[in-house]
């Protein structure tokens, strides 16, 4: 046996574990190995001094403490205590107060709020353009909205601007004599500047109309006229007009086929050149321009009318030019 | 059957009086319990722990933890061993919680210092030898004691139920839950360990 087997074994050894014939070869290698030998009364003595120890006594309240800590409900329990008992008040008070938080936060999260994004140095152009607005327009804004961009005021001025800079139509028309223009006399549309006519057919004859005044009369703007009226035209004098340049009349009707369009007239204009001519710039919701052609045509020859715009939403403006023949 | 065998036998049929006592609510049979058992189990975790604070709190959740299970106790084993094992398992969590601690005391030879714990502990009789003996006895334990904290875990415990105990190969394994082998293996690595570290002292 090698003493490296002999030392492992020592321990066993020592108890008297080993079988007999380990026993032996152990004991044989023993008799003829002095550090083993050593090697073994060594851990004999330890076995022995740690057989010795000193025992260390317990407190000599150590019962009553173990008492106090089996009398002691835990911390848990005294949490749980505290949260559940009595059961039939306290669970229901915090169902009732679960519900309330749940309900809380239900209105904080699930009650959408606008999100209002406002890009920097907005809030001064605001006060500026607020500024300018006449003290009538302006809307009073409380303090609390104050740091809300008013869209609305902005996007109405920015219409407006977008009104004013509008270009508007270019319309001439040729008042034709009436009434002694005939009244087979076709509407033709000519191309600019030439005012050379072309025959075009009309399903029915052109009505001038009768002269009546601005309070109007609610005719439709897409009634088929009507037969001529037996009975001649009052004189231009009779509807208290002046007979010179025939001018009154045509103007009359203009500003008559505008209202009855829903449009309404924004000026007037003389011409500068001495020329017979008046200016007449005038507004007009966009879908009912056809209509308002239609009808300019009924009073003379329309000079290039525009083509109806594409978006017929909105207004548009038209200058129209009335030439009067000589 | 030899007189510790018999004293073991009898000792042993007490204990099951005194647990099916317990079982059935009697308090004043556990406290009976654990006036016995006191000592073995409080120095079983001072020998594993190495700090006495700390071995009077383990050993009292021991105990607690006895109290708390007692019912299931079927008197498939020894009563003893079934506590020892509860013992044995709660010093090895605590000492995994306290791993750091059991790293930072070192046996030192050069310069001992003063002995700790036990000298607040120990009484001194007065029928004891002169008082440098004792002061000599008592760094003699502490230094014996710090080479025991030094041991691995595993190789401390089975130590401490062999040498310092006296429990049986048998019981250890039961306690420990180590095969028989393992726990031979173990003890002999822990032995001359101790004794490679205690030489000169032992």
């Amino acid at each position: 046996m090698e003493c490296k087997e002999s030392k492992e074994l020592l321990s066993e050894y020592i108890d008297g574990l080993l079988d007999g014939g380990t026993r032996a070869r152990v004991e044989e290698h023993l008799d003829s190995c002095g550090g083993c030998r050593d090697e073994l009364a060594s851990l004999k003595t330890l076995v022995s001094e740690l057989g010795s120890l000193d025992i260390v006594p317990a407190p000599e309240d150590f019962l009553r403490q173990i008492h106090e800590r089996l009398d002691t409900p835990s911390r848990l329990s005294r949490i749980l205590r505290t949260l559940f008992v009595p059961f039939r008040i306290k669970i229901p008070l915090e169902f009732a107060g679960a519900a309330v938080v749940a309900l809380l936060l239900g209105f904080v999260f699930l009650v959408e709020t606008p999100v209002i994004y406002r890009a920097p140095g907005t809030q001064d152009k605001l006060d500026e353009r607020l500024a300018r607005k006449p003290a009538s327009t302006r809307q009073t804004i409380p303090s609390k909205e104050e740091s809300l961009p008013s869209f609305t005021s902005e996007a109405e001025e920015t219409v407006g601007k977008n009104k004013q800079k509008r270009v508007p139509i270019e319309l001439a028309l040729l008042i034709k004599k009436f009434p002694e223009e005939e009244a087979s006399k076709t509407l033709t549309f000519v191309d600019a500047p030439s005012l050379q006519t072309k025959a075009r057919k009309k399903s029915s004859r052109d009505k001038v109309g009768t002269a009546e005044g601005l309070a109007g009369r609610a005719e439709s703007l897409d009634r088929a006229p009507a037969a001529e009226p037996a009975s001649p035209a009052p004189s231009l004098e009779a509807q208290g007009l002046s007979a010179e340049g025939d001018e009154a009349f045509p103007i009359h009707k203009v500003t008559e086929i505008v209202g009855l369009a829903g449009g309404e007239i924004l000026e007037v204009h003389d011409a500068i050149d001495g020329a017979a001519t008046r200016s007449i710039l005038l507004n007009i919701p966009a879908h009912r321009y056809p209509d308002l052609l239609e009808k300019l045509g009924t009073l003379g020859i329309l000079q290039n009318p525009d083509s109806p715009p594409q978006d017929l939403t909105g207004d548009l403006q038209v200058r129209l030019r009335l030439l009067f023949p000589k | 059957m030899t007189e510790a065998d018999s004293k073991s036998k009898n000792a042993a049929h007490d204990d099951d009086g005194l647990v099916l006592s317990c079982q059935k609510g009697d308090r004043g049979a556990f406290d009976a319990l654990v006036i016995k058992y006191r000592e073995g189990i409080f120095n079983l975790c001072y020998r594993l722990l190495g700090d006495y604070q700390e071995a009077n709190d383990t050993a009292q959740e021991v105990f607690l933890k006895a109290y708390r299970s007692i019912k299931s106790f079927r008197f498939e084993a020894k009563f003893s061993t079934w506590l020892y094992t509860i013992g044995v398992n709660t010093c090895r969590n605590r000492l995994k919680s306290l791993e750091y601690r059991q790293r930072e005391r070192t046996v030192s030879f050069e310069n001992p210092g003063k002995p700790k714990n036990i000298e607040s502990v120990l009484e001194i009789e007065e029928n004891e030898a002169s008082p440098a003996i004792q002061v000599e006895r008592k760094e003699r334990m502490q230094w014996i004691q710090d080479a025991i904290n030094s041991l691995p875990n595993d190789r401390k415990t089975v130590l401490t139920l062999r040498d310092i105990q006296g429990f049986s190969y048998e019981e250890i394994s039961d306690m420990t839950g180590l095969n028989l082998g393992t726990v031979k293996s173990k003890l002999s690595r822990a032995r001359r360990d101790l004794r490679e570290k205690l030489r000169g002292l032992v």
